[in-house]
């Protein structure tokens, strides 16, 4: 775990490194100044430039270590301030975006297992399809026009209340929503076929107590590694929608990020989402492990 | 178990989220305060706008525009919504000898934190702006400044016939320089405005509420809540839902949904901005006035200005409703065919037959910047002028930047699209001072003209109105035709409102939004 | 057993109707009626007229035409990218397959680092560095997938390399090169074509959307992502400029993920 975080980060610098733009001319640009050679140069100098490769990526290092990710020249103030203050924001558009996606893929893959080869299961089918296969910055702007322009339902400018937050949130959810419905469906009705569960119909239960009972909460596990691979298309999405809606998160701070090349603060974001992605694939590895030995065994997770 | 546990791991993860999103909603909503009930008594209104600085002390950049724009910050005198000049906090002025001007100040004005204002506290807000003001253009060579009672005695070093002008720009916002040093004046001075900003976050908005004591009248609105919504068709959907009731700097097109609404006022009409491109003087192809021409013949700004902004074609910085506006003829009208032999002539020739002309055998692709504050329109200037200089057999490629003033210094552009206030002081000298004028502060070109430098020390000089007219058309007409900067068009203002709120004025200097005379009916 | 026969006359009929897309998005640009780069500020925004089948953008470009012709150039940009990983991805997955050992580990050592990272905020990052551009993207995004196809053709080949027929092969005095193209690779292909087909959706879907955040093509050059955000400004006023791109996408994109759908279901069933 460490080690890919580490490995991340020196990819990342490696790459920055190589990249055209020097940190010294960006810091003196970010001051409205037009420096001297010999400002540069003790600039240059000062910043560490000068350094070997390994000797600056290790500084780096030991600054991350300390809390210390650079300073930020379009927000004139140090990167981590920065983050502090947008991470809140993609988390909870995230949150809200994962609780849509929970709720409707559950319900529509389940209604979609039980009713196998129904109408119903058709319509949900096709609507998972439409679901993957639309362009989520697309259904965004759709959403706006009709929910925001012409139904005033919901609002663009409130990334605070509930109505500001229905939007992107189901934006960045309905693509993941089409892809797990498949794949919840996929799971139950490979339960369904299994042999306790064809058992359980002799001895003449309930079919509604064995989905409930006993096909849900064995089909579970795998849904949860499901998920927590989603985590990384999930804060993918959040780049294009927030851009989108106008969302004041680190979808939309990277994007300035970029334009400006302000590396500093684009670093900071790439540390930040590989700890979180790694920490969450992480954590859900070690709960699926604990609660089922025989995971342990499988080896490879290979979708 | 092991079931139980899956899902109950599962049913405590669900609840967390829906209560972590919860929280942040209840927490929004009491920072925010839009949310809350309208009842009877008060009267909210929410203003979406399009720029918010980082802080609002008014002596550092633009920063005072936005203490100004919300009815924040006065001055001694300012320039109403038709660009003459009004009394404010000085009641009178007089100028009573070529260095000297008298201004009596208003009796019981106070600051938001009640301390009255007289002369002293103007001195003492006038020289601190002095000091300390980032704002090159702004400086004024001041003597002295004398304060007795309410008479303020201000002596210029030499004559400044422009001393009102710069006086009524947001630099000079009077603020109470007594707690001007405490902590978080910057992000809510003390002013004399109808509003006092109660919470100002930079990138997200601004909460304001109704100065109880504002010495001209009472008050309408108690509270305004300002939105900073950078995009231009999210700020005319944030009005058609209902979001907020005032909005300013809508595009062309969505004007139209406005217009003819009975729910809605719009307000529009030629401000004093004026777009132009800026050449990049220090490459050696700009230098050649040739080449130069050739880029003005080869677009057709006529055909943008009508078709794209429904705007007027430029000719100099100045639009036409102004007294030092340039009348004349235009001297670079579009003509493809005269770019193209101006090309040949100069020596810039496709000799491999792209269709590109070439410098010393690499295809000429001009670098086009812009900010993507200017939005839609400046790239779309760009997309025009990328196909009709293809044709004079000229390459360009478009980048948006966040920041101008990076890629200006960094040099490494060829033109920007820039568009700027032509005269926020009511005078010709300004723009000529501040972006053209050899070495000016905001000369992104590097542009250099000993005629409109000669131009420069000729106004430092007048005082006479009518002698002054004629420098600014000179000027605009020696500009013009240096072709160093192509001036595209004079843009349009617009304000849009609900039709509830009353007493909105749209103010062709750009530089007020909301006043005193707000009402919400 | 007829139901599978329906399966797979459906799956020839899409399979052709994604050819089809295919060769038409190739030739298009034959049927645009207008130059997708001349603008025309006489005819700003209009309407869908008999000149302008699709309408007018903002400075008056053929909307028609530009689809025609961005159509070439994201599905360009879609195969380029697919045919760059899935060659990088199998030739890698070989080489880790066949080599036991060191080279087997440092490969999945260095597949597991870029895995166990978001794909799109890495290639989001990438581009930022390198600079926006279709090449730059196309490269980011390859050295982010590479590892898909790597780990599944890896896994492929241990589970052939023992069979019969591959000891026959090198009873036969096969060299390991001929091993590979004659024995190895006809034995994986199948699963891995699937994969690719599913993939393709999503890999437009991706590309159209790096060039709608303004990474990926950038203008002039009509794009289906990057017309879209061109024409955002004007969802109220010009819906037209919206409108047909988002659909271009849609259902090119509906079309591949039938298609590899299908393919899974017929020529991989075990996967379900």
């Amino acid at each position: 775990m460490v080690i890919v975080i580490f490995g991340a980060s020196f990819l990342t610098f490696a790459l920055i490194y190589i990249s055209p733009g020097d940190p010294a001319e960006m810091m003196f640009r970010a001051q409205e100044i037009v420096p001297s050679e010999e400002a540069l140069e003790r600039a240059r100098e000062e910043m560490g430039l000068n350094n070997p490769f390994i000797v600056q990526y290790g500084n780096w290092l030991i600054n991350l270590l300390k809390g210390d990710m650079g300073y930020s020249y379009i927000n004139t103030g140090p990167v981590t301030d920065i983050l502090r203050q947008k991470i809140p924001m993609t988390i909870k558009l995230a949150s809200v975006a994962l609780l849509f996606l929970v709720m409707f893929s559950f319900t529509l893959g389940i209604l979609s297992a039980i009713k196998k080869s129904k109408f119903l299961d058709y319509a949900i089918r096709g609507l998972s399809l439409v679901g993957i296969s639309i362009p989520a910055f697309w259904l965004g702007l759709i959403l706006i026009y009709l929910f925001v322009v012409k139904i005033n339902l919901f609002t663009i400018t409130n990334p605070g209340d509930f109505k500001g937050v229905v939007l992107p949130g189901i934006t960045l959810a309905i693509p993941l929503i089409g892809r797990y419905t498949r794949q919840i469906r996929a799971a139950i009705l490979e339960q369904l076929s299994s042999d306790y569960v064809v058992g359980a119909r002799a001895r003449g239960i309930n079919e509604r107590r064995i989905i409930f009972a006993h096909v849900l909460p064995n089909s579970l596990k795998s849904i949860i590694t499901l998920f927590a691979l989603s985590i990384g298309v999930l804060l993918g999405g959040t780049v294009i929608v927030e851009n989108i809606f106008s969302w004041p998160g680190l979808g939309s701070m990277v994007m300035s990020a970029i334009v400006n090349r302000d590396y500093a603060l684009l670093q900071g974001y790439v540390i930040f989402m590989a700890s979180i992605y790694i920490t969450i694939s992480f954590t859900v590895d070690i709960s699926i492990q604990a609660l089922d030995p025989r995971v342990r065994l499988k080896g490879d997770k290979s979708q | 178990m092991k079931k139980l546990l899956t899902a109950l791991v599962f049913i405590v993860f669900c609840i967390v989220l829906v209560a972590c999103s919860q929280e942040n909603q209840s927490q929004q909503t009491n920072v925010d305060g839009s949310q809350s009930n309208h009842s009877e008594e008060i009267k909210i209104l929410n203003a979406a706008t399009f720029w918010m600085s980082d802080n609002v002390e008014p002596t550092t950049s633009w920063n005072g525009w936005v203490a100004a724009r919300f009815g924040v910050g006065e001055n001694l005198v300012q320039l109403d919504e038709n660009m003459d000049f009004k009394p404010v906090i000085a009641e009178s002025w007089e100028q009573v000898d070529e260095l000297t001007t008298v201004f009596t100040i208003r009796e019981g004005i106070r600051f938001h934190n009640g301390n009255p204002v007289d002369a002293r506290a103007c001195k003492e807000s006038i020289e601190r702006a002095l000091r300390i003001t980032n704002r090159e253009d702004m400086k004024l060579p001041i003597e002295s400044i004398k304060a007795e009672g309410q008479i303020l005695t201000i002596k210029t070093s030499k004559i400044t016939p422009t001393l009102v002008n710069f006086l009524a720009d947001p630099v000079y916002i009077i603020v109470d320089t007594s707690v001007a040093d405490e902590e978080g004046f910057s992000l809510k001075p003390i002013c004399t405005g109808p509003f006092k900003i109660v919470n100002y976050e930079p990138n997200v908005g601004i909460n304001l509420e109704r100065n109880k004591d504002y010495w001209k009248c009472e008050v309408d609105v108690d509270i305004i809540n300002v939105k900073l919504i950078r995009d231009t068709s999210a700020r005319a959907m944030a009005l058609q839902s209902g979001e907020v009731d005032f909005a300013t700097a809508l595009n062309r097109r969505d004007l139209e949904l406005f217009e003819g609404k009975d729910e809605f006022i719009v307000h529009r009409g030629p401000n004093l901005r004026v777009a132009f491109l800026t050449l990049n003087m220090n490459k050696p192809y700009m230098q050649n006035l040739g080449f130069r021409q050739a880029l003005a013949h080869g677009i057709d700004k006529e055909t943008y200005a009508r078709e794209i902004y429904k705007a007027t074609k430029a000719k100099g910085p100045f639009n036409e409703s102004l007294s030092f506006a340039y009348k004349g003829e235009d001297y670079y009208s579009y003509d493809p065919d005269k770019a193209r032999s101006l090309l040949d002539r100069e020596g810039f020739v496709d000799t491999d037959g792209d269709g590109i002309r070439e410098i010393n055998g690499e295809n000429i692709i001009l670098q086009y910047a812009t900010s993507s504050r200017f939005g839609k329109d400046a790239a779309n200037t760009g997309v025009a002028m990328q196909s009709q200089y293809k044709e004079i057999g000229i390459g360009m490629e478009i980048t948006q930047y966040e920041n101008l003033s990076a890629i200006s210094k960094s040099g490494e552009f060829d033109i920007i699209w820039d568009r700027w206030s032509s005269a926020p002081t009511a005078d010709p000298q300004y723009i000529f001072e501040t972006a053209f004028k050899t070495g000016s502060p905001s000369n992104r070109g590097n542009y250099s003209n000993p005629e409109l430098d000669a131009i420069c020390d000729r106004l430092d000089k007048t005082i006479n109105k009518e002698e002054r007219d004629k420098l600014g058309i000179e000027g605009a007409e020696i500009l013009m035709k240096d072709a160093g900067i192509i001036f595209l068009f004079y843009l349009e203002g617009s304000v849009v409102t609900k039709s509830n709120i009353e007493g909105i004025y749209r103010f062709v200097s750009d530089i007020y939004h909301i006043d005193e005379r707000v009402e919400i009916k | 057993m007829i139901k599978k026969k329906h399966k797979r006359i459906s799956f020839v009929i899409v399979l052709s109707i994604a050819i089809l897309t295919i060769l038409f998005a190739i030739i298009a640009p034959l049927f645009a009626p207008n130059d997708p780069l001349a603008t025309d500020f006489l005819s700003i925004l209009q309407e869908p007229s008999d000149e302008y089948p699709l309408g007018t953008d903002q400075v008056g470009r053929c909307i028609y035409s530009r689809i025609l012709h961005g159509g070439k150039v994201s599905l360009g940009m879609t195969f380029l990218l697919l045919i760059l990983i899935f060659i990088l991805g199998v030739i890698i997955g070989i080489a880790a397959g066949m080599a036991d050992g060191i080279i087997d580990t440092i490969i999945m050592r260095i597949s597991d680092i870029v895995l166990s990272f978001p794909g799109i905020v890495f290639a989001i990052a990438i581009v930022g560095i390198l600079g926006p551009g279709m090449l730059n993207t196309i490269v980011a995004l390859s050295v982010i997938w590479w590892t898909k196809y790597a780990r599944l053709t890896r896994i492929l080949v241990i589970e052939v390399k023992n069979r019969e027929y591959i000891n026959a092969g090198i009873i036969a005095g096969a060299g390991k090169f001929k091993l590979i193209t004659h024995y190895i690779i006809p034995n994986i292909i199948s699963p891995l074509v699937v994969q690719l087909a599913l993939d393709i959706g999503g890999m437009l879907l991706t590309l159209s959307g790096l060039s709608f955040l303004g990474l990926g093509v950038q203008p002039p050059t009509p794009e289906w992502g990057n017309m879209l955000s061109e024409g955002r400004a004007y969802l109220q006023t010009a819906p037209w400029l919206l409108i047909y791109p988002g659909l271009a996408i849609f259902i090119v994109v509906a079309i591949f993920n039938i298609l590899g759908d299908m393919a899974r279901d017929i020529l991989d069933p075990k996967h379900l």
